[in-house]
């Protein structure tokens, strides 16, 4: 992947996480498997954090819009 | 199990697939939600599969204003989707309303400069004076550059939401609300802002306004 589509990814999970529609209530969620796609998703984005850091191109696409 | 993309106004599917390369269905009507059927959570923690519910909703956003769902969202059944909607109908129309033309954008800003030399603890300082200092030193950092960036850019918005990520280093990260006529514009004001400035500015998008889905401000 590019490091431009790394930081869309690290841009994506953000929104998908803490973003969007939340349904309250007693819908019949998979509750343990959300739970797990979210640990998932957040182990994602701190890999994705770290190759940039390792890396340095966090940042570094000076006014790019992706 | 009914995984959900999007609210949109129209019972119509976008021409694409869902997840696992699913067929797409809506139900319900002003509003209604873009779905897909499964066994299971068809939503895997993997890059492909979260662009492939992007790309989803996406599409539906060609055709309408679309209020994106939360990542794995599900419901057990057409009910109780059905009940959700008629639920909520008053409150997923204002704001398919509030989004209809606009899309959101994204903004991380990082100061460039290292910390100032008053920014640095004493030499003698214990860790909770390192601490502290290193925070406020992140603080102020922040407001710097939320003033030199996201105030200008809030103006080209129709609203706007803004954080700190604690970092290091800490970066504005911001989400604006923009009108798709008004996209280049901001773009061009981003690199605007970029110039001679120590700030460093990655802007994403346009996105679905994941940020501006709720009522009331965040």
């Amino acid at each position: 992947m590019s490091s431009s589509r790394d930081i869309a990814l690290v841009d994506l999970v953000d929104r998908l996480l803490d973003g969007g529609v939340v349904i309250h209530g007693d819908i019949t969620l998979a509750v343990a498997d959300v739970d797990l796609l979210y640990v998932g998703l957040r182990a994602l984005v701190a890999s994705v954090e770290t190759l940039e850091r390792e890396h340095g191109i966090s940042l570094t696409s000076r006014g790019s819009a992706l | 199990m009914l995984y959900a993309y999007a609210i949109t106004w129209r019972g119509e599917p976008p021409p694409v697939a869902g997840l696992d390369g699913a067929a797409l269905r809506a139900v319900g009507d002003e509003p209604a939600a873009i779905v897909s059927d499964h066994g299971e959570l068809p939503l895997r923690a993997e890059p492909e599969d979260l662009w492939a519910h992007e790309a989803v909703v996406e599409a539906a956003m060609e055709r309408g204003p679309v209020l994106p769902m939360r990542a794995g969202t599900a419901f057990a059944d057409e009910r109780e989707l059905l009940d959700t909607l008629r639920g909520r109908a008053g409150e997923f129309r204002r704001a398919l309303e509030r989004v209809e033309g606009a899309v959101e954008l994204g903004i991380r800003a990082v100061e460039d400069l290292e910390p100032s030399d008053n920014g640095k603890p004493p030499r003698d300082a214990g860790p909770g004076i390192t601490y502290m200092i290193g925070r406020l030193e992140r603080v102020r950092s922040a407001e710097r550059v939320a003033a030199a960036i996201h105030e200008p850019l809030a103006a080209l918005a129709r609203e706007s939401t803004w954080r700190v990520e604690a970092g290091p280093p800490p970066r504005l990260a911001a989400a604006y609300l923009v009108d798709r006529s008004q996209v280049e514009s901001f773009r061009e004001r981003v690199s605007e802002l970029e110039d001679g400035r120590p700030i460093s500015i990655v802007c994403t998008g346009p996105w679905p306004p994941y940020s501006f889905v709720a009522e009331g401000e965040r």
